[in-house]
């Protein structure tokens, strides 16, 4: 994947993308099928109404970024048939991973440091994410 | 401020002159060098290099006198005295060497545009695009609307992109007519078509001599900022012109608006800018006073234009 992070102050997939292609992401995590740009601007355009041009843009920036593949079909004039590449987990694992190595490499102890301190006295929402996560490590260890 | 003034001018006239005036055996090396990339990789980049530069060498060697008769070198000393008529001799003999200096790289633009770049492969110009076969619709509707216009059809290809965009250029001595998936998927085929007359249209009207020609005046004239402002001119005027020749081509302006409108919408998103080709629109950032050096017009006055065709 080849994200620029350039927006720091932006929330969910938003930190990472564009408005426009986090909602075009959104919408082929949650189709069934590869869809073709006419489909995708009918199923945006109930939310968001957005030209056809606009969305083909889209996608096809998303494709340059790595995140989404695409298939080209030449039936009915040619046209792509866009699908999502990564799971949402993979797309947000790729972010942290990208933010988090950068910051090890080229700020390693400060960064291990506070780490450290944040586990030490976590808030109740990521105590409840660490306990998640031991009980998944407790019974991956069990099997 | 006479102190400083002719001062600056020798300082820029160094700068300009100087390189112009190489010594012999930097030459012998050069072109040696430039003779043995010839013999050695028959490939055509090393090939126009060399030729271009031997040509550049073989100009300047010629200009050399001229350039010494201007002597900038013995002019310096009353300048920096309150000699007005020395001044302005400076201003002028300045003048008549930028524009030996604008005319020699006006001739080594014009080989290069003429022998070079239009010798090239549309591959090879956009090593990072992929290249498809047209499919039949779009090139049997290039060949009638060429036909119609009464130019020589151009070769038609797609451009395996998914951002609306469409092109022609000079490539290997042809006119090449690029079209994107892109834009194939999210237009209709009226709205193709027309953007297909409006490459044709640039044909028709004898675009790519209009651009030689602008970009020649404007490497002549460089050091005249008046030319910075003439070769976008001509390239919007020549955008207008286009668009009016495709309208008359299509029997009426309403498709092409249509599918300006519909480009426009996404161009703050990101429009595929093809330097060196007649694009059907490019993302133009700028606004304001900065729309003069613009080589794209506004669609929005684009529109304007086709809609008062439409009620006129």
């Amino acid at each position: 994947m080849n994200l620029r992070l350039l927006r720091p102050r932006r929330r969910d997939l938003q930190f990472a993308l564009g408005d426009l292609e986090a909602l075009a992401l959104r919408q082929l995590w949650n189709a069934a099928e590869p869809l073709s740009v006419r489909e995708f601007q009918a199923r945006i355009s109930k939310t968001r109404p957005v030209a056809v041009t606009t969305v083909a843009t889209i996608l096809d920036r998303l494709h340059r970024k790595g995140v989404v593949s695409r298939e080209l079909v030449k039936r009915g004039g040619p046209h792509y048939l866009y699908s999502a590449k990564v799971t949402e987990a993979e797309f947000k694992e790729a972010v942290v991973n990208n933010v988090m190595g950068t910051l090890l490499h080229s700020f390693n102890d400060v960064t291990v440091a506070y780490l450290a301190d944040k586990m030490a006295g976590p808030r109740p929402s990521d105590r409840r994410v660490l306990g998640r996560y031991l009980k998944k490590l407790r019974s991956g260890a069990g099997a | 401020m006479i102190h400083f003034v002719p001062r600056f001018f020798i300082v820029l006239t160094w700068v300009l002159i100087g390189p112009a005036m190489p010594r012999p055996e930097i030459i012998a090396f050069v072109a040696a060098a430039f003779v043995l990339a010839m013999v050695l990789k028959r490939s055509f980049r090393y090939r126009t290099i060399a030729f271009l530069g031997i040509l550049a060498i073989m100009v300047f060697q010629g200009l050399q006198p001229v350039l010494r008769s201007l002597s900038f070198a013995e002019l310096g000393p009353h300048l920096f005295h309150d000699d007005v008529w020395g001044f302005l001799r400076t201003l002028v003999m300045l003048d008549v060497g930028l524009t030996i200096i604008g005319a020699l790289g006006a001739v080594c633009a014009a080989v290069y545009i003429g022998f070079g770049r239009s010798r090239m492969s549309v591959a090879r110009m956009f090593p990072e695009l992929r290249f498809l076969d047209a499919p039949k619709e779009i090139q049997k509707a290039v060949c009638n609307l060429a036909d119609s216009a009464r130019v020589q059809a151009p070769d038609v290809c797609l451009i395996d992109s998914g951002t609306p965009a469409a092109f022609t250029l000079r490539a290997k001595r042809k006119y090449t007519l690029a079209i994107s998936i892109g834009l194939l998927e999210s237009l209709d085929a009226k709205e193709v078509e027309a953007c297909l007359a409006h490459e044709i249209a640039h044909l028709k009207n004898n675009d790519f001599t209009w651009r030689f020609l602008a970009t020649i005046a404007k490497v002549a004239l460089f050091a005249k900022p008046l030319s910075y402002l003439l070769e976008p001119a001509v390239y919007r005027a020549r955008e207008f012109l286009a668009d009016r020749t495709a309208a008359i081509l299509i029997g009426g302006p309403n498709a092409l608006i249509s599918a300006l409108s519909k480009l426009g919408e996404s161009q703050s998103y990101g429009t595929a800018a093809y330097s060196d080709a007649v694009c059907m629109c490019q993302l133009s950032t700028s606004n304001g006073f900065f729309k003069i050096l613009g080589k794209h017009p506004d669609i929005s006055a684009r529109i304007r234009a086709l809609q008062e065709m439409r009620t006129s």
